[in-house]
């Protein structure tokens, strides 16, 4: 039996829960339809281009093709038990590009991105600097939140897309130099299962993914207050959020794509 | 040192009518009425979550009023049309407390950005603007470094570069003499009374700074409750023998029969 005070904090979360979400979106469209009003800022998209993929990259590369790796060796064993080492390719590169790829990529650019953007609006909140934006008649959103997004929008679907191939080229190695499985049986299989629309579903999280940790790093640090410490939370909570939504959000889509 | 030529005191550049404003329960502004004057320094005072940096705000439509209206130049500025808001903004400069400069830029940048965001002006006539504002706030040869760089006293003069830039009609300091020392004090209020007469500017001060404010001030309006208990010239206030008013000004360590005369 549930107590009325823990019920009433529970609903009281739950609506919160509710209003931050809708806040989100709402700066989301906002920042979107910021993106055509003048003046185009290029300069400012291409410094978030270069900050989110140049800075992710290598991490990104080192994580894809260690996961490759390790997977390969895993299911080469797994599948060994019953005879079915061939099928090492065709499951890996199944779980690479409708799960593992996209997931993993957007919790790197999470980790590494999100937080610093969460950080750095944080800090331009609490030091006045978008106050200072505004009274100089400019509009933050467009300067500030509109290039993160449009950025996040085209960067993490080519990241994931970097994570994916090297993790693949890593489990061929794996499977085939180190274990032995015939290499026409490995790429043939691959070619037998994977279709486009596998990609397709990547690409669509990926995307999805590349939203929501660019608007919800924005948000959090759009919103910070209460100095240093405000800041330090600000951060925190965009990192656990993006965390979270990327996997209910990887469920949702893939409970709608199947 | 405050000068007493003070050009067509009739003309309102700014006025005030019956503003209120919420922030959930608490009451913060309860009925501001008051006009500032055009051309001349006016400072608001009042202690420390009386309300004054969210008047300001007011001013410059980034927070819009539960009751009430503010006229800026004479247009009524509490529903406008954001879009409308942002030409009237543009009216404006204002040096906040901590300065607000972009750490992401450096000092010239800084200053050139009003200059890049609104003019058309090519890259050598930013520079030659830049220059000239950097000698006029005597920061030649600090352009290439970093706001952090600089010591508290520069950044206030840097922020005073950037918000002059595009000429505007007012001029708002938020707290500029908080979390100085007296000397440099004494150099901001030199700043802030060269400025206004160099360039005529409306000149806007939020203080706590009652040695400050009666060195520079033209008019002086007090925050007490959410309402302006007094305005007027430093002596009519320094006269309206108002109980908080004289608290104010004695518990900051002035003498009032010093500034009595």
């Amino acid at each position: 039996m549930l107590s009325a005070p823990l019920l009433d904090r529970v609903g009281h979360r739950g609506i919160t829960l509710i209003h931050e979400v809708g806040a989100m979106v709402l700066l989301f469209v906002r920042a979107l339809r910021a993106l055509f009003a003048r003046p185009v800022r290029w300069r400012l998209f291409v410094q978030q281009l270069e900050f989110i993929g140049g800075g992710s990259l290598f991490i990104v590369l080192l994580t894809g093709s260690f996961t490759g790796l390790v997977l390969a060796l895993q299911l080469v064993d797994g599948f060994s038990r019953f005879q079915a080492e061939g099928l090492t390719g065709a499951t890996m590169s199944l779980a690479l590009c409708r799960e593992m790829g996209p997931v993993l990529t957007g919790l790197i650019v999470t980790g590494r991105v999100g937080s610093a953007m969460a950080t750095e609006l944080g800090t331009m909140r609490v030091t006045e600097q978008i106050d200072a934006l505004k009274t100089m008649a400019v509009d933050p959103i467009q300067y500030l939140v509109s290039p993160r997004i449009l950025a996040g929008l085209f960067m993490v679907p080519v990241l994931t897309l970097f994570f994916t191939m090297v993790a693949l080229i890593g489990a061929e190695y794996v499977t085939v130099e180190l274990m032995g499985v015939d290499r026409g049986l490995y790429e043939g299989n691959i070619r037998n299962v994977l279709m486009a629309k596998d990609i397709y579903i990547g690409v669509v999280k990926s995307v999805v993914f590349g939203i929501t940790i660019t608007t919800v790093a924005c948000y959090k640090g759009y919103h910070a207050f209460g100095g240093a410490r405000g800041v330090g939370n600000a951060t925190t909570q965009s990192v656990v959020f993006s965390f979270i939504s990327i996997f209910i959000l990887d469920y949702v889509i893939t409970a709608i794509w199947l | 040192m405050r000068s007493d030529q003070s050009p067509d005191t009739s003309a309102v550049a700014i006025r005030v009518t019956n503003v209120h404003k919420s922030f959930g329960e608490h009451a913060v502004l309860r009925g501001i009425e008051l006009t500032i004057n055009r051309g001349q320094i006016t400072t608001v005072i009042g202690g420390s979550g009386s309300g004054k940096t969210v008047l300001i705000k007011h001013m410059i439509g980034l927070i819009k009023p539960d009751e009430g209206s503010i006229e800026v130049d004479g247009e009524n500025i509490v529903n406008m049309p954001e879009h409308d808001i942002i030409r009237v903004r543009r009216k404006f400069g204002m040096l906040f407390q901590h300065s607000a400069l972009f750490d992401s830029m450096t000092v010239e940048e800084n200053i050139a950005f009003p200059l890049y965001e609104h003019t058309d002006y090519n890259r050598a006539q930013v520079r030659d603007l830049v220059q000239e504002k950097l000698e006029m706030l005597h920061l030649t040869g600090e352009g290439e470094k970093w706001p952090a760089e600089l010591s508290g006293g520069m950044r206030k003069r840097v922020a005073l570069a950037r918000a002059i830039m595009l000429n505007p009609e007012f001029l708002i300091y938020d707290e500029p003499t908080t979390g100085l020392d007296p000397v440099l004090c004494s150099q901001v209020d030199d700043m802030i009374v060269t400025t206004q007469e160099q360039l005529g500017i409306t000149t806007i001060v939020i203080s706590h700074d009652m040695a400050s404010t009666f060195r520079i001030a033209h008019q002086v309006a007090m925050i007490f409750d959410g309402q302006i208990l007094v305005s007027g010239t430093p002596e009519s206030v320094v006269a309206s023998n108002l109980q908080p008013v004289e608290q104010f000004i004695t518990t900051s360590g002035v003498r009032l029969e010093a500034i009595r005369g």
